[in-house]
């Protein structure tokens, strides 16, 4: 194997990086010499780094789909978007039950049965999401985050069709 | 090359450009987009550039061949340099239009 004047350089990168991409710059670097080429790893290196730091550079981009996915794998990650997927069925099929029989909702005392059961399954989740963070969502928080993000939009899902019924 | 303001350097747009009519490898687009647009992209910068297309999904890397490894072109990756192209087309229309005389 020749040994290019500039094959050095590659060490400048961050591991990942270097394992992803290490071998095919180095092939190119051997054919290259000279300050600009110099300057142009140095300035490629010092991006990755920036990126790798900031949590979007390769080690990050090859982790995180796994780190969701393995994330998503407990119960506290994932039965939050369950029992608002449950809720919000609940709702369509009262709502579309009510609008093919015609039946008029009342004001009443007692909301009904359908209702405590939506809000049992909203309320349970105030329970879980907290525990959930504290348990797992903080250990990488970009995966925990992106979770979180999924908990709260299916929550507010459920809104929706009481906010068209209400409006 | 004497007329620098000729030359066109966005190193993704030229990336998608050099594979667009098939795999290659480093070396074979470091020549290719020379050739295309009169630029030499630097080693950093054309890795840098094959770093961002492929954790966008645009372009995906093949059997590596030794060390060279091409990279091809993905659906998403040729869809986003055809809505590339046209925009560029249509800077290209608007700006020799606004350039013609009267």
């Amino acid at each position: 194997m020749r040994s290019g004047r500039l094959n050095w350089m590659v060490r400048l990168y961050p591991s990942a990086w270097r394992e992803r991409y290490g071998a095919e710059l180095e092939d190119l670097l051997e054919n290259e010499s000279g300050p600009r080429a110099m300057f142009d790893v140095l300035r490629a290196a010092a991006a990755e780094w920036v990126l790798d730091l900031t949590g979007l550079g390769v080690r990050q981009m090859q982790t995180y789909r796994s780190s969701v996915l393995a994330m998503a794998k407990h119960p506290s990650a994932f039965v939050p978007m369950v029992l608002s997927g449950l809720a919000l069925l609940e709702l369509l099929g009262a709502i579309t039950y009510n609008v093919v029989t015609g039946a008029v909702v009342k004001e009443a005392h007692d909301e009904g049965v359908l209702a405590h059961l939506y809000q049992i399954m909203i309320g349970v989740q105030f329970l879980i999401v907290p525990w959930f963070l504290l348990r797992w969502g903080w250990r990488d928080v970009r995966a925990g985050a992106t979770l979180l993000g999924l908990q709260v939009l299916a929550v507010l899902l459920t809104f929706v069709p009481l906010w068209r019924v209400e409006h | 090359m004497g007329n620098s303001a000729a030359h066109f350097s966005d190193p993704q747009f030229l990336v998608l450009a050099s594979l667009a009519d098939g795999p290659k490898h480093g070396h074979a687009m470091l020549h290719d987009i020379e050739a295309m647009s009169g630029s030499r992209l630097g080693p950093g910068t054309l890795y840098g550039a094959i770093g961002r297309l492929e954790r966008q999904g645009w372009i995906e890397p093949l059997e590596a061949e030794d060390r060279r490894r091409p990279y091809r072109l993905t659906k998403a990756g040729h869809a986003a340099f055809v809505s590339k192209l046209a925009t560029l087309q249509r800077i290209v229309a608007t700006g020799t239009r606004r350039l013609s005389p009267a």
